[in-house]
């Protein structure tokens, strides 16, 4: 068992961390639990600190029989076609179970370490032409032809299928609390994710979104203990130390993501013991 | 050194456990992989998996994973069929030019320390200009080469780099590139990394970045000026190239000869297969064209006017095959992608029997330089 500090986000962007390399043992024992505990799917993060997460879901995947991987990717990295033809092949090796968990960015100095040179909001215009291509291909007729802005194709086909028992799409999860986001998921996706607030705050949006058929998933922590008492008293033995705590908020406030921004402002002013875990845990928005 | 062998990976769908294929059979079905309803496109475990067994206890040290709008991707391929072997490598194809670099590397790095490191890179700089434009790639074939340098180069300064990568090119720009998984391997801080084509790009391009340089087989005599060339810059050579072993030369005829078009109805998918722009395709199709197809005793060029330049076939009994893997090693070539048909017969053929009289060959060779 680690401690809350072991586990800091902090550490794991260290290069020393493990968290750098696959861990099949790992991985392999708690997808076995999650399976036994009725979780559907796992997300798995994209950074630039952890192993690519197709290669994961390809892997972990052939070493489990029902649990699902939303793969967390962003665009602008990859041709969509290219990227079309690497999550069909995932879908035929392990039978469909994978969901796309599509992040528009990250803060300006990964995305640039990946050669991405986009602002916040241009990077949602290309991220809803990208998934339009993809959608051109999964309809799988005709051969896609598209010229946008940001990608051009012409006589696009691949013969590899999105592959799985019910679907000929993945589900598409988009992260983010911005207009953008909203849009996109709108527009493109299947589910709109973001980070927990009270059901009062949540209710209009939520309705907004159902509307429309865009689910609405939240991410969130959970503690659960046989008294409420001992759950609190865990929750705040996970406080990190101050140091921690300061990098944590250099990390976040360097994204120019408005879920962290938000994030960030909504837990300020909360004293401490309050305070939701789920701010100081990799959002979905960063992965 | 001992030569190295490596094997094509069938097209998914290609063996199937407890059928065999006529080699007439085999040739249809990898000419008619690019229809639309052709099993190919979709990954098959079972097949890739049995076939894989073979190669490793033939001795076989990798296979190919091609790349083609027709096939399942070569990463999530290798990632998978790795786990489900022990030793043998994956040569994963790739098209520069539809992935930037950094996430390339992610993606490979990650693979590799799944499989124990077992997986090199074929990059290739493009196919024909209408297979590019599918991917949304619309550089001409000769800007195709200059972008391949730049993206191996930022590539291989992820493999090496102690800090931050920076890269200001013509077509890649990173600025404080940083990746923490890194490429784990036994016994190398870089994957080797194989260059395809003939032109002077191509050659150009593996001596800048690559370790091996890949073509179609010829002639010994005719490739040993530029093999030498190639091995002075330092570079490995691997012959692509198809075998056909009979326990006697007439039967390894008969069998090839079955394969012509004339012979079946094989012609409609000709255009498919040898339209492309790339130089190596222009070259070997000329060479084709030549005499009575036969390069030398054994190298026998009758299929690829038909079906293109990668069915250049060697083909007789295994002493035919293995004299002729020696004359290709006199002359400096190291490695080999064979490919046959069916994949699995002839994979296990060559294990059984050509590959012991090489390994002799090579030992008393070896024994002849000590003395």
């Amino acid at each position: 068992m680690k401690t809350a500090q072991e586990t800091s986000r902090v550490l794991t962007t260290k290069s020393l961390s493990p968290a750098a390399l696959p861990d099949m043992d790992g991985w392999v024992q708690f997808a076995n639990s999650a399976e036994a505990a009725g979780i559907e799917s796992v997300l798995l993060s994209f950074s630039r600190y952890e192993p690519d997460t197709f290669a994961i879901a390809c892997a972990v995947g052939r070493a489990t029989t029902k649990l699902k991987f939303i793969a967390a990717y962003r665009t602008g990295f990859m041709q969509p076609a290219m990227f079309v033809q690497q999550i069909n092949t995932l879908s035929g090796l392990i039978n469909g179970r994978v969901a796309l968990n599509i992040v528009a960015g990250s803060s300006i100095v990964e995305q640039r370490g990946y050669g991405d040179f986009l602002e916040h909001d241009e990077r949602y215009a290309r991220a809803d032409e990208f998934l339009g291509i993809c959608h051109s291909f999964w309809r799988n007729g005709a051969e896609v032809t598209f010229s946008g802005k940001y990608w051009q194709i012409e006589g696009g086909r691949l013969l590899t299928p999105f592959t799985a028992p019910n679907r000929t799409a993945p589900e598409i999860y988009v992260a983010g609390h911005s207009e953008q986001a909203q849009q996109l998921a709108l527009s493109q996706g299947s589910c709109w994710m973001r980070l927990i607030d009270t059901p009062e705050k949540l209710e209009p949006t939520v309705a907004y979104f159902k509307e429309r058929g865009v689910e609405v998933g939240l991410r969130l922590c959970v503690i659960c203990r046989p008294t409420r008492e001992e759950a609190i008293v865990a929750a705040r033995a996970l406080l990190p130390d101050e140091e921690i705590e300061k990098q944590e908020r250099r990390i976040l406030s360097s994204s120019d993501s408005q879920t962290l921004k938000d994030a960030l402002s909504a837990a300020a002013p909360i004293p401490p013991h309050l305070r939701c875990s789920a701010v100081l845990r990799p959002a979905p928005d960063a992965s | 050194m001992a030569l190295r062998f490596h094997w094509m990976l069938p097209k998914a769908g290609e063996v199937v456990v407890g059928q065999r294929q006529t080699p007439l059979a085999a040739a249809r079905y990898r000419l008619e992989s690019t229809r639309a309803d052709s099993p190919a496109p979709r990954p098959e475990m079972e097949g890739w998996t049995h076939f894989a067994e073979a190669a490793e206890q033939a001795g076989i040290e990798s296979v190919l994973v091609s790349f083609s709008k027709y096939e399942p991707d070569p990463f999530m391929v290798s990632c998978a069929l790795g786990q489900a072997t022990k030793k043998l490598k994956f040569i994963a194809a790739y098209r520069s030019g539809l992935m930037l670099p950094t996430t390339f590397v992610q993606q490979f790095n990650t693979t590799a320390a799944f499989i124990n490191g077992r997986i090199a890179l074929n990059l290739v700089a493009g196919s024909s200009t209408a297979e590019q434009r599918g991917y949304g790639d619309y550089l001409p074939h000769d800007d195709r080469y200059a972008r391949a340098e730049e993206f191996l180069a930022v590539c291989n300064k992820f493999w090496l780099a102690e800090g931050d990568v920076d890269f200001d090119g013509k077509y890649y720009r990173v600025e404080k590139g940083e990746l923490h998984t890194p490429f784990l391997s036994p016994d190398r801080r870089t994957p080797e990394i194989y260059i395809s084509g003939h032109s002077e790009n191509a050659e150009r391009l593996a001596s800048a970045q690559g370790t091996c340089l890949l073509r179609v087989a010829d002639s010994p005599e005719k490739l040993a000026s530029a093999v030498a060339r190639v091995r002075q810059l330092g570079l490995e050579v691997c012959l692509r190239i198809c075998v056909l072993c009979r326990p006697s030369r007439e039967e390894a005829i008969q069998v090839a000869t079955s394969l012509l078009p004339e012979r079946v109805d094989l012609q409609h998918e000709r255009s498919a297969t040898v339209k492309n722009d790339s130089q190596m395709y222009r070259e070997a199709s000329a060479v084709a064209e030549q005499k009575d197809h036969w390069l030398t005793r054994s190298l026998w060029a009758g299929l690829t006017p038909h079906y293109g330049p990668v069915w250049m076939t060697l083909l007789g009994t295994p002493q035919d095959l293995a004299e002729a893997f020696l004359e290709f090693k006199a002359i400096g070539i190291t490695q080999f992608i064979l490919s046959g048909w069916p994949e699995l017969d002839e994979v296990v053929t060559f294990g059984e029997k050509v590959l012991p009289l090489v390994r002799t060959a090579e030992r008393s060779c070896a024994q002849v330089v000590a003395q």
